[in-house]
């Protein structure tokens, strides 16, 4: 077992490793080299998650990595059914984004075509490691190395000023929430004093509820800075600069959702701390329902994907928020595929479209590429929660858990969301595919994708429609699966034969609602979207201009920072204090070196007489102590 | 061990076979046209491999043997594998160095292979004048080497300086001997322990520990017995002043952990007053003269002598984890020190014309491999996280730490930042400034091989350090520390 | 009043500073040299003193030692000060100047 997961975690690693250093020499062919590089992991994925199935289960230190005296840095995996689900869910994902960008990224340059590939690698071997890691800081390692691969993927596009700063507004803003993780990370060890999870969590219980509150609001200061929920969820919408594949494997199935799993793996904390708990699920119900209302009126393809992503999120961190753990990490891995899929058939469109996102110049591109409009079209009815897709089950196990759990508040937030996702994910599926092209030429020159783009897309779309069936699986399905080692926070969250019906036509007739409404007003125009948003323009400007949340955050924040940076500290500190002093110790220690190196005269008999000097000075020293 | 005299023969075997391979040099270079001259160094090569093979072997399997006096511990074996890997590296360097001066002789290796069991000898000494005639094998050895390209002048002036400079100092250390035997009627490490611990400190006791200290510190250039360093590395062939720079510290620096341990551990008020002495001074000593440094070989000897400093943090903990860490320095200092000199040798080209740091203008631009490689090297001396320097620094300001050395520890880690100007200068150098001239080098495929070796090295102790450490951690199992 | 231990310690250590003395203040190389052979029989007269008085037979052993080491040195220091007679024309230390600072 140990060697099928090194293999899982060191097969991306060496693809990137043969891209990034060889990247002359595989060129064009790079994908040669990444798809298999991940492929491999998933099939050997699928294996371990067969075994975890039949009970095993693997955690062990293999290497220590600095084992000084007591401080000992451990390097170990932890194979159990969460992490199980979380890897197969990666590279399984992954693999058919790998083979999509082959398509996608086809007119690159081929150096540009080998480093985007290692970059994709890299970043898979930094998810692997986060999710198999089975202490603290292996697990930071990880969360760093994502991060850190977003980034330059975010940039990727360099030259474009908007793909540095989004990339450059990401590490920050994500630097902010890894602080809080960090300061976490460092009141476990010095709680528990261990920062394996086995031992931490076995421990636990000794923490007293106030440290417990303290530390598991760190981490999910950390987990909002990743998963992109309030106060940190702007740089999401501004990642989208960075290659449509990147957006739909990091920033919609995988990165973004390290959160929730860290939330989840450290679930023995967050049980000790219930006000936590209230604070992750309302969190994630605010986040959830403003950032649907915010996708209600934007006209970016992508950036409406983006918020949705967010308002995803937030049902997730419901879900970890009210105890149903595994009904949170059955989201995050139906989720992956359908806002996967979404975001690779938005890319096939701008593929088409010569890279136009506004949703406002297309229209009817159905008949032009059926495949991509109708796999979105699956996409979409499964984050409407249409059953038996996908989203409607790991959707219906979070808002009953809700429910069940007494969180009836947020349970009526979630359910409105539900139908404000619907609305708005129909709303975007009229605009583009149906109704008649408003922009001609675009219109004429749009065709479908190449098949390297389009079977991607038929998989995933066949995964957001059967993976959600797994809920029905014997045992308690996928939830029952997880719960082996999340356990369950509440009893009460048990199903309840007719309560649990009824919550579950709820939701169903919230998606339909919002669908059918979507509907009227964008292929009917009854009621007329324009004239609404005339009628309701305070709303409709609050919403376009995203609460002004940007603006918020430059006037109070980053322009006092940035302002008292260039004038107090960088005009006034730094050049005439830190400069002066910097510079003035500079120009001292040349000086001492300068005096010093004549002692060195070149002539034996000196040193000589150092040397002697030198030995009674010692001896002087040592009869003084 | 029963009343008889153990002369078994298979802790030898190591220094054995390097002899052997030294004689057969030697020979082959009488019997053997000039045009094969290159295979001494693969010769050399083989021999070094064969050694290191039987070194394995003796690795956890400790002994005692010839009356006591030659002691095979973990950490014995330990350093001679060092040695074997710095000799190994020095033979890849020298070849075609040696060939461009005309100078590739069969005695060079054979000279280098004795300096070898010279340090052998050092480190497995129970018994001080095996140590001393250990040391004075090396010395000689180096001496020659010092001076083996004897047409070039500074050549000569760096042999006859270590000459005279390490005899004096060699003198000195013996005189401390003799104050030691005065008192303590034996040279056994042991048997001056059990006196120490028997009678406590004398005066006489300290003059002769303090005079063997300053053998010590000679033969590490610590400051203030220093001054030989910057001008023998600078006039020595640079594949050879790389040699002297790393394996003599690495074997003194071990020697000097078992004679402060296994011999005077009692008297530690005083020699722990007198390390952290001579570290101070030698951090400050060797970074702030390295700032002004224009020859880049005089540079990396001042910056070894403030990396003597550094190691010296590490001894003056006086706990088994500062022992660890002395000797993962160690092995870290060897390979991005060979490296600067194995590059340092490649850019000096015939007659070593281009040792100046200007030299070294735009070689990014022109010889991208080796100005990465000089680099990482020149990193890893500045202690840049993810190269072994750092992680060989990180070890010994952690155990110097936690043997509450706090304002040492300070003070070292100053003078690393101080550190970092003088060796970026370079990389500056290197990667900024316009080329200024097209860089004739002979690539040697030997020396290329050798880069990539200490390359790999320097990231792999940098990032997964944890077997070796772990390893230096037990070949200090014994320690009373 | 005999020829005691004490003595004998005294008169090697004064042999020994005479060689230190001789090699920081002449700069004749082969002077200096002989400089440095008469610090280590200063010591060879100590632990030889040592082993007689202690009646044990180390420190003779050592001085063998030491005579043998010296001998190597003084094979290896006149080739080198004949090298350095060759390159310079002399062999005064102070023509050894070429590298300071």
């Amino acid at each position: 077992m140990m060697v099928l997961i090194l293999a899982v975690v060191l097969i991306p690693l060496l693809g990137a490793t043969i891209n990034g250093l060889f990247c002359w020499f595989t060129k064009r062919k790079a994908h040669i080299i990444a798809v298999p590089a991940i492929a491999i992991p998933a099939i050997v994925s699928l294996i371990l998650l067969a075994r975890v199935l039949q009970g095993e289960r693997f955690d062990q230190v293999l290497y220590w990595w600095i084992p000084l005296g007591d401080f000992r840095v451990p390097i170990g995996f932890l194979l159990d059914e969460l992490s199980a689900i979380m890897i197969t869910t990666v590279t399984f994902v992954a693999t058919w984004i790998h083979v999509y960008s082959i398509g996608y990224m086809d007119h690159e340059t081929p150096r540009g075509y080998a480093k985007y590939f290692c970059y994709l690698n890299l970043f898979v071997f930094f998810m692997l490691t986060l999710c198999l890691a089975n202490n603290f800081l292996l697990m930071f390692v990880g969360w760093e190395g994502v991060g850190l691969c977003s980034y330059l993927l975010i940039g990727y596009w360099y030259e474009k000023a908007s793909a540095a700063n989004a990339g450059m507004k990401a590490f920050v803003v994500n630097r902010i929430g890894d602080f809080g993780f960090m300061i976490g990370l460092f009141l476990i060890y010095k709680h528990l004093g261990t920062l394996l999870f086995s031992q931490a969590f076995a421990s636990a219980e000794q923490l007293s509820v106030g440290v417990a509150t303290l530390i598991t609001l760190l981490l999910f200061t950390g987990a909002t800075g990743k998963s992109a929920q309030i106060p940190l969820y702007v740089w999401l919408p501004d990642a989208m600069e960075g290659p449509t594949p990147v957006s739909s494997l990091i920033h919609a199935a995988t990165m973004v959702t390290a959160g929730v799993y860290m939330v989840a793996r450290t679930h023995a904390l967050f049980n000790m701390a219930p006000l936590s708990m209230e604070v992750v699920a309302s969190i994630g119900a605010a986040t959830a329902l403003m950032a649907a209302t915010m996708a209600l009126v934007n006209n970016d393809l992508k950036r409406i994907l983006a918020y949705s992503t967010v308002s995803q999120l937030g049902y997730m961190f419901v879900g970890v928020g009210v105890g149903v753990y595994a009904a949170g990490i059955f989201h995050l891995f139906t989720h992956a595929f359908f806002k996967g899929l979404m975001f690779l058939t938005a890319g096939s469109v701008m593929h088409a479209l010569h890279g136009e996102l506004n949703l406002q110049k297309m229209g009817g591109l159905i008949k032009k590429m059926p495949i991509t409009g109708w796999t979105f079209v699956v996409g979409a009815l499964a984050i409407a929660g249409i059953p038996p897709l996908a989203g409607f089950w790991s959707k219906d196990e979070i808002l009953a858990g809700a429910f069940m759990g007494g969180h009836r508040i947020i349970w009526a937030v979630g359910t409105f969301t539900a139908f404000l996702t619907a609305f708005y994910m129909f709303r975007l599926i009229f605009l583009t595919f149906f109704g008649e092209p408003r922009e001609k030429h675009l219109y004429d020159h749009a065709h479908e994708s190449p098949p390297v783009m389009t079977i991607p897309l038929i998989v995933l779309a066949v995964g957001s429609a059967v993976v959600g069936l797994l809920a029905l699986a014997p045992h308690g399905g996928i939830v029952g699966f997880l719960n082996r080692t999340l356990g369950e926070a509440h009893e009460a969250a048990g199903h309840e034969g007719g309560l649990t019906y009824i919550l579950m036509v709820i939701s169903v007739a919230m998606g339909v609602a919002g669908v059918v409404l979507a509907y009227f007003m964008y292929m009917k125009r009854m009621p007329d979207p324009v004239a609404m948003a005339r009628n309701f323009r305070p709303v409709y400007t609050l919403l376009y201009n995203k609460y002004y949340v940007d603006e918020i955050y430059f006037a109070f924040i980053v322009n006092p920072v940035v302002g008292g940076s260039r004038y107090a500290l960088w005009k006034f500190v730094d050049v005439i204090i830190i400069d002066g002093a910097v510079n003035g110790v500079g120009r001292l220690c040349r000086l001492v070196g300068g005096g010093l190196r004549y002692i060195q005269t070149g002539f034996i008999p000196d040193y000589a007489w150092m040397i002697l000097v030198g030995a009674v000075v010692i001896y002087w020293i040592g009869r003084l102590f | 061990m029963t009343g008889g005299i153990d002369i078994s023969i298979r802790p030898l075997l190591p220094v054995v076979v390097l002899t052997v391979t030294a004689v057969v040099v030697l020979f082959v270079d009488v019997f053997s046209p000039r045009e094969r001259e290159s295979h001494y160094g693969y010769l050399g090569v083989a021999g070094i491999a064969l050694a290191a093979w039987f070194a394995l072997g003796l690795w956890g399997k400790g002994s005692l043997t010839f009356t006591q006096t030659f002691i095979t511990d973990k950490l014995s074996v330990l350093t001679t594998l060092i040695y074997l890997l710095i000799a190994a590296l020095t033979f890849l360097f020298s070849p075609g160095y040696l060939h461009h001066e005309g100078r590739n002789l069969g005695e060079y290796y054979a000279l280098v292979l004795f300096a070898v069991v010279g340090l052998i000898f050092m480190t497995s000494a129970q018994h001080l004048i095996l140590f001393f005639v250990g040391l004075e094998v090396l010395s000689i050895a180096l001496y020659a080497l010092a001076g083996f390209v004897r047409q070039r002048d500074l050549c000569n002036e760096a042999a006859l300086k270590y000459l005279f400079l390490g005899g004096f100092s060699s003198s000195i250390l013996l005189l401390g001997l003799a104050f030691i035997y005065s008192v303590t009627d034996t040279l056994y490490l042991r048997g001056v322990a059990s006196y120490v611990v028997a009678h406590g400190a004398s005066s006489t006791l300290i003059l002769g520990m303090s005079l063997v200290m300053v053998g010590f510190f000679f033969k590490i250039s610590a400051a203030p017995f220093h001054a030989w360093a910057p001008d023998v590395y600078g006039g020595a062939p640079a594949p050879v002043a790389g040699f002297m720079a790393t394996a003599a510290k690495v074997a003194v620096f071990a020697v000097l952990l078992r004679f402060l341990d296994s011999a005077v551990f009692p008297l530690r008020s005083h020699w722990m007053a007198m390390v952290t002495v001579v570290s101070v001074l030698s951090m400050v000593i060797g970074n702030f003269a390295a700032l002004r440094q224009e020859n880049i070989k005089r540079m990396l000897a001042y910056s070894s002598i403030a990396h003597a400093g550094y190691a010296l943090v590490g001894v003056a903990a006086a706990s088994r984890q500062g022992g660890a860490a002395v000797v993962f320095y160690m092995l870290a200092y060897s390979l991005m020190n060979l490296g600067a000199f194995g590059v340092v040798a490649l850019v000096g080209r015939q007659g070593e014309g281009y040792v100046n740091i200007s030299d070294y203008a735009g070689l990014a631009a022109k010889r991208p491999v080796l100005a990465a490689a000089m680099a990482i090297c020149l990193f890893s001396l500045a202690g840049i996280p993810g190269t072994a320097g750092f992680m060989g620094k990180f070890y010994v300001f952690a155990s110097g730490v936690k043997a509450n050395q706090i304002p040492l520890v300070v003070i070292a880690v100053i003078n690393s930042a101080v550190a970092a100007y003088y060796y970026l200068r370079v990389v500056y150098m290197m990667y900024m400034e316009e080329p200024k001239e097209e860089y004739q080098i002979v690539f040697h495929p030997a020396a290329v091989f050798a880069l990539l070796v200490i390359v790999v090295g320097i990231f792999q102790l940098g990032i997964i350090p944890g077997g070796l450490l772990s390893a230096s951690y037990s070949s200090f199992a014994w320690f009373t520390f | 009043m005999g020829v005691g231990l004490f003595q004998y310690t005294v008169l090697s250590v004064l042999v020994f500073l005479l060689g230190a003395l001789g090699l920081m203040i002449r700069r004749n190389a082969i002077i200096m040299f002989l400089c440095m052979e008469l610090m280590l029989n200063g010591v060879n007269i100590l632990f030889m003193a040592l082993a007689r008085s202690k009646g044990s037979v180390e420190g003779q052993v050592i001085v063998l030692f030491v005579m043998a080491v010296a001998a190597a040195e003084a094979a290896i220091g006149m080739a080198i000060i004949t090298s350095f007679y060759r390159s310079r024309g002399g062999i005064g230390v102070d023509r050894a100047d070429l590298m300071k600072w």
